[in-house]
């Protein structure tokens, strides 16, 4: 428990998330008003109707990349592989998202995820579980004083 | 004597309450058991000083949190020391009670609170004591006892203190070394005030964060916990540094802000009691890095000033300094991390570089190496006692 609040800088959205083939932009949330938008074709990826777009990060400064191309099903949004490309714009990554499930009859997330750095030849395998939905947090919840005995 | 009754009354009635409260919502047992090596290669001062040491510590921390989200925790602390029978010491870091409520929090018992953004130097930090024989750059601390309100709300955070009971600094024994060459007598320290450690003190304090700044400020009235020294001889007849502690008045404020990959940082405070008023400020940058080269790692540059008016009378070594630091995170997942840093005295070339890193190694132990040289100490500097004390410091600790 390290009982101090640190302030997140953007400067570290394309750091490596825990020596990983994650970056925090990869994991953090992922808001639509963050990226500007192209749709570039409609195909079936492992047997889905997908949506492949795609998007073009506003933060260039901060983020690592220049484009990321999404697949995502037509019937429920959901990201099946996103593939990034560096700065330079050679491809750097690829996302697979699989194992959906659905909670409280509406939100899909993702139970694993698994990024292929293509260009050093490393992969992360992330595993997700014991998703709780509802649990009763507010604003208040996310203050100093809360975060700093947060267990 | 009646609003403290009042106040008493109304505590222990909460508490009380709190603690009748049948469904727990969870007990946890946590903390580390820590072994340390210090190894001194220049021969000490003194006859009595050691050359090594091997040294354990323990601190176990229970949790108990209650339905309503309030919770008791229990922090001891024990070290045991090979070398020095004042390093070989007790204390109760944390033991207290949280009510939280709506829109309030209260804290009775021991706890520790920290104020400050600097790197090198924690001039304002004031609610604590130093347990200087944990480490020389002053950030262990003792337990601290207190009442503490505190108002998180969305124009700020109000936090009020009442400290019943003050905490006097640690310093080595005979037999230690990073001392003083006239050893401090800690079983007779003075007081200003006729209440001794009895005396009340208060704090009152307010802090926001706007964008991208973090900015605090503060009033603190009470004992000093910086110490002046009274020179004494003992009954043997040996000269020895008596600690004197003097009723102070002091604000402080806190500023730190970010601007891409610069953070900014200040304290500074104003302080009347010992002696002359003064003032007193810190403060500099960290520039980061992000993943340099084609690395994981963040390679920040540091740079900080310390300012104190006494000058040479101040009780730190840190009156008209430059430091600066060099830290290399590797983002591993061993959460590799290195600081570089180097105090240098500007009025008489004095120089402190110090040396840190520290990494887990597999899940549950954290190893930590550090280093401390003292280079060109001036006579005039505090440091100068510290002049054959170039360490190197390896602890192994194991988390359960």
């Amino acid at each position: 428990m390290l009982k101090s609040v640190w302030t997140w800088r953007s400067i570290f959205r394309s750091a490596s998330f825990v020596g990983s083939e994650f970056s925090y932009e990869d994991i953090a949330s992922q808001e639509i008003e963050k990226y500007t938008y192209k749709w570039l074709r409609d195909e079936k990826y492992e047997g889905q109707n997908c949506f492949v777009f795609a998007r073009y990060p506003l933060d260039k400064r901060n983020s690592g990349y220049r484009r990321q191309v999404i697949w995502m099903d037509k019937t429920a949004y959901r990201v099946l592989k996103i593939d990034y490309y560096d700065r330079k714009n050679s491809l750097l990554k690829t996302l697979t998202a699989g194992d959906y499930h659905q909670y409280r009859g509406k939100f899909w997330r993702a139970h694993r995820m698994e990024m292929v750095n293509h260009q050093n030849g490393k992969r992360t395998l992330l595993i997700w579980s014991n998703f709780r939905f509802g649990v009763g947090l507010t604003a208040r919840n996310f203050n100093k004083n809360s975060l700093k005995r947060a267990r | 004597m009646k609003p403290w009754f009042a106040l008493v009354a109304w505590i222990a009635a909460l508490l009380a309450g709190q603690l009748c409260t049948p469904a727990a919502h969870g007990h946890e047992l946590s903390g580390y058991i820590e072994g340390e090596m210090r190894f001194f290669p220049n021969a000490p001062l003194c006859d009595d000083q050691q050359n090594n040491n091997a040294s354990l510590a323990l601190q176990p921390e229970y949790y108990h949190e209650l339905k309503s989200g309030s919770s008791f925790t229990f922090v001891p602390f024990v070290r045991l020391d090979s070398a020095d029978s004042r390093r070989t010491h007790v204390d109760i870091r944390e033991l207290n009670f949280l009510y939280l409520a709506e829109r309030w929090e209260l804290t009775v018992g021991i706890d520790k609170v920290f104020w400050g953004v600097t790197e090198f130097h924690h001039l304002v930090d004031i609610i604590n004591q130093t347990d200087l024989v944990e480490a020389l750059d002053g950030e262990q601390k003792l337990g601290q006892h207190m009442v503490h309100f505190s108002v998180p709300a969305d124009w700020g955070t109000l936090d009020f203190f009442i400290l019943p009971w003050f905490r006097e600094m640690t310093f080595p024994g005979p037999g230690g070394r990073l001392r003083l060459e006239t050893p401090v007598d800690t079983d007779h320290p003075l007081y200003e005030s006729p209440a001794g450690q009895s005396h009340l003190d208060f704090a009152l304090r307010y802090n926001r964060t706007i964008g991208n700044t973090d900015f605090g400020i503060y009033h603190f009235s009470g004992t000093g916990r910086e110490p002046g020294f009274l020179p004494a001889v003992t009954p043997a007849g040996g000269l020895v540094l008596r600690p004197f502690y003097q009723i102070i008045q002091q604000t402080g404020i806190d500023l730190q802000t970010v601007a891409g990959q610069w953070l900014w940082k200040l304290e500074a405070l104003h302080r009347s009691g010992q002696g002359p008023a003064f003032f007193a400020a810190t403060g500099g940058f960290e520039y980061t890095f992000v993943a340099v080269g084609d690395t994981a790692m963040d390679v920040g540059l540091l740079a900080e000033y310390a300012y104190d008016e006494r000058g040479n009378r101040a009780g730190t070594f840190y009156q008209n300094d430059a430091m600066f630091g060099l830290r290399l995170t590797a983002n591993d997942a061993a959460s590799s991390e290195v600081l570089i840093g180097a105090i240098l005295d500007l009025e008489n070339g004095t120089k402190l570089i110090s040396i840190q890193g520290s990494r887990r190694i597999g899940d549950r132990v954290k190893l930590t190496i550090d280093a401390g040289f003292f280079i060109d100490p001036d006579p005039q500097d505090i440091l100068f006692d510290l002049r054959r004390d170039d360490f190197l410091r390896l602890q192994l600790a194991v988390f359960f």
